[in-house]
């Protein structure tokens, strides 16, 4: 997508002038908006770097892992716990929560990379929610009842703040640095033997390539940056409990954000984060609030309506069905 | 000293024998053809030499080291290049990012991998069809593809499974001289063939299988009257 | 302190029975369309409701509602395979797995949007009634379930092996390609398959009714112990689901017992995790037919 955009641009300014106006729309927007607008597209970023992360597993390696969030969730718990209990900053709380996310991806890998196939997607389930169950449980870390940061003035230095404006600028942030990271990682050599192994592992290994090696790196990235994101959902939030943080229902979330946007293409969880995150904020604010009657789930059964639509009619998501209508033939040297 | 040692390899399925109890020596430089019927352990041997199967027995040398019981991705990093019998080709990567699969793990970064990529399709003629996808390709071209992944890793032994299978006469003949070129560049290389022609024009040496045992080693001219070849491939009625 | 422990065995093999019956038609659907389908529980809480509305609306005890909650599930899983699944048949597994999915996602909010989040449960002459033998105490819920499951299970498996379309069935599963060369029209096979499944399931669903509590996120806790019944079991194995099931109910019994209630799925859930890394092909798989 982004050579595509970069072919593009060369040959209309049309295009240069259209992402300067997005990128200066995204960036007004705080300032245009009212703070729901605001609030709901900062939980989108929020998702697009888990989505990102996320797919790092799934679109280019081929692993679609429905325990995503337990990285999450661990980040998030682990930079409360930081915050609650020893007084750490939490600048450098989520950056504890990204290694402690890393060091649990890396002993996930072991035993879930030797399920195959869709038992894979099964077993990352069955891991996260062994999870959140382990939490749900754990008295010394809230249980049920969750964690809450006591209020505080406002701060850079403690990342508090009352509105989500200067959130949204740090989540976009977190956004823009990870995606940076990430694009470099996939156009590189990891990237590269992902792909290979997606395609055909047979023949990844007789080119030398080591798929669990490769696998197991980017399922501790992935771990890394979602670790990190929980961190910052800490920060806002100020209060988690296991269901806001470590529920099946966020791995869905994503995984819609993922295949709406478009699992081969980088920038598609991006675009499908933007898209369906908004939408579904929008309607959980109109049917009533997590406690409130008849329609609470409704947002869950639009995601369902919205998976399936996508997959049945429009299988490659939103930026490949663009791509596809592209005059010009976007690829370039296989990687997408 | 030898560059690839083979000693006392076995390999059973079940009750098949398949391998049985193989051994020969390839020095630096050989070409080596290996030969014999349909079901003779050819394939399976080179899956035991790659560690894509294990031996039941026996214990294979390569460059001094053992490494019988490698893990399979092992061997293109150690400088073993293989082709397939039937093509696996990266159906939809380009042709290019095919053929740098040979040069990514010993390359230093993509950039690297992607000129060895293109220096291995040139080689075998398909780099004007870099940008294509793989899928797009004929079998001819798909065959040439999987040797350029193998030559891309920088191998000094080069096994190619029935490469000239499914080819017309003239496409032997460019592919014959094309071997030639990767052997003179100091590739040893090992061929199973049926194709006679091509290896007893090509081949210094020829080894000859039959139900998994090693019936014949010498050179081309040797092999076509040793009686037992002729025994194994045409019958007894054909021997005088 | 012994007495206890049996009494969680006798009430862990016959939860168990249950569980395998319901988990019946997920293995079936693995075996003999190829898809895990992950939205496989939600056909179990529908089964549940069926019952329930019958004997809200009607006052028809739940057990009698087994051959309402079968039909209308079958009904359901008809048009769910024709229209959804038989379309990704051939689709990488991932576009599966997003399918099922969804379809857990449609029919888990649907009904929570209908019945909302609160539990019921159906009141019988035998709810409160247990009998004892020995010092076990059985609920009489619990036994009448069980043995109908067995029932159920005996007939389906006649069903399969001994009538022309249950044989056909079982050749679909192992040969698509030469089923059809023998005239068998695969759709057809496969909707008719899907169908009983979760039709199986339903039903399964309704005796689970007299004994559980229903509410419309059931199958959340459901679909765990179903998945670790079919892979412990393995593939195409009915003896295999049983036991499966089995050992499913007592371990989640014997961890309600030993640590708390609430944490009684955790064990399940190590379980499935360790099955699925040392042995995904499950302890009875065999590449031959149920």
């Amino acid at each position: 997508m982004i050579e595509t955009v970069k072919t593009l641009a060369k040959k209309d300014k049309r295009l240069i002038v259209v992402s300067l106006v997005i990128a200066f729309t995204i960036l007004a927007i705080p300032f245009v908006g009212n703070p729901f607008i605001t609030h709901s597209f900062m939980l989108a970023f929020l998702y697009a770097s888990l989505a990102l992360s996320w797919n790092l597993l799934c679109g280019y390696c081929g692993f679609f892992s429905l325990g995503h969030h337990a990285y999450f969730g661990i980040g998030a718990y682990v930079t409360m716990i930081l915050m609650l209990f020893y007084d750490v900053n939490p600048w450098i709380g989520v950056i504890i929560s990204g290694l402690a996310a890393a060091i649990l991806a890396a002993a996930a890998s072991l035993p879930l990379f030797r399920a195959v196939g869709r038992w894979f997607t099964l077993a990352t389930l069955a891991f996260a929610e062994t999870i959140k169950l382990i939490f749900i449980n754990w008295d010394a870390v809230g249980a049920a009842r969750g964690l809450q940061l006591p209020v505080k003035p406002e701060s850079l230095y403690w990342l508090t703040f009352a509105g989500p404006e200067i959130y949204y600028y740090l989540i976009l942030g977190l956004l823009i640095i990870e995606a940076i990271i990430l694009y470099r990682i996939v156009r590189g050599k990891i990237g590269y033997c992902l792909q290979v192994i997606r395609e055909d592992e047979f023949t990844a290994m007789s080119a030398g390539i080591n798929p669990l090696r490769y696998k197991t790196i980017a399922m501790i990235i992935g771990g890394l940056f979602a670790g990190i994101t929980g961190g910052f959902y800490t920060t806002k939030y100020r209060f988690i409990d296991p269901f806001s943080t470590m529920d099946w229902i966020l791995s869905v979330e994503v995984a819609v954000c993922g295949i709406v946007g478009g699992l081969f293409s980088f920038a598609g969880p991006i675009v499908g984060s933007l898209i369906v995150i908004p939408v579904s904020f929008y309607v959980r604010s109109v049917f009533g609030g997590p406690l409130g009657g008849k329609f609470f789930g409704v947002h869950r059964l639009i995601y369902g309506c919205i998976l399936i639509a996508v997959v049945l009619v429009m299988p490659e998501g939103v930026l490949g069905w663009i791509e596809k209508r592209l005059p010009m033939s976007a690829r370039i040297s296989g990687e997408e | 000293m030898a560059l690839l040692s083979i000693n006392g390899l076995v390999k059973r399925f079940g009750g098949l024998v398949a391998v049985n109890d193989v051994s020969f020596k390839v020095g630096k430089g050989e070409l080596l053809g290996l030969i014999g019927p349909n079901g003779a352990g050819k394939t399976t041997l080179f899956d035991l030499v790659c560690h894509f199967l294990k031996p039941d027995e026996g214990t294979v040398i390569f460059k001094n080291r053992d490494i019988t019981n490698k893990p399979p991705y092992v061997s293109a990093v150690m400088g073993i290049g293989r082709t397939f019998q039937i093509v696996r080709p990266l159906l939809n990567l380009t042709v290019l990012d095919n053929a740098l699969a040979g040069a990514i793990v010993k390359a230093g970064g993509i950039e690297e991998a992607r000129n060895k990529g293109l220096e291995a399709l040139k080689l075998v003629g398909l780099n004007g069809k870099s940008s294509l996808k793989a899928g797009s390709l004929n079998i001819a071209e798909m065959k040439k593809l999987e040797l350029a992944r193998a030559v891309a890793s920088d191998p000094e032994l080069l096994l190619l499974d029935e490469i000239l299978a499914g080819l017309n006469a003239s496409e032997i003949d460019e592919s014959l001289k094309l071997l030639n070129k990767i052997h003179e560049s100091d590739v040893t290389i090992i061929m199973i063939e049926h194709v006679m022609r091509a290896v007893m024009k090509l081949s210094q040496r020829i080894i000859v299988l039959q139900e998994g045992r090693v019936i014949a080693d010498g050179s081309p001219k040797e092999i076509a009257n040793d009686k037992m070849v002729i025994k194994a491939y045409l019958g007894e009625r054909y021997l005088r | 302190m012994q007495a206890a422990i049996l009494q969680m065995i006798v009430t862990g093999v016959l939860l168990g029975l249950l569980y395998a019956f319901a988990s019946v038609g997920l293995n079936l659907i693995w075996g003999i369309i190829g898809i895990i389908n992950f939205s496989h529980a939600e056909y179990l809480m529908l089964g549940m409701f069926t019952a329930y509305w019958l004997y809200q609306l009607l006052g028809l005890d739940p057990l009698l509602s087994l051959p309402v909650a079968f039909v209308m599930t079958f009904l359901l899983g008809a048009v769910v395979q024709r229209f959804a699944i038989n379309r990704v048949l051939n689709a990488p597994p991932l576009t599966q797995v997003a399918v099922t999915f969804a379809l857990l996602l449609i029919i888990r909010y649907t009904a929570l949007m209908l019945w909302g989040p609160d539990s019921r449960s159906t009141i019988t002459w035998y709810s409160e009634k247990s009998l004892s033998v020995g010092s076990v105490l059985i609920s009489y819920s619990m036994l009448i379930s069980s043995i109908l499951a067995a029932l159920s299970t005996l007939l389906l498996f006649l069903f399969l092996t001994r009538t022309d379309t249950g044989i056909a069935l079982r050749a679909t599963a192992q040969d698509r390609v030469t089923a059809q060369l023998y005239g068998m029209d695969a759709t057809k096979m496969y909707t008719l398959a899907f169908a009983i499944a979760v039709g199986i399931t339903g039903l399964a669903g309704a005796l689970f009714s007299t004994i559980y509590w229903i509410m419309p996120e059931v199958g959340a806790i459901f679909s765990v112990l179903m998945y670790t019944v079919v892979v412990l079991g393995g593939l195409r194995s009915l003896l295999g689901c049983f036991v499966g099931g089995i050992i499913v109910g007592v371990v989640e019994c014997l961890s309600a017992f030993y640590i708390t209630p609430s944490m009684k799925d955790v064990p399940v859930f190590l379980l499935l995790l360790i099955i699925l890394v040392i042995k995904p092909s499950g302890l009875f798989a065999r590449k031959g037919a149920l």
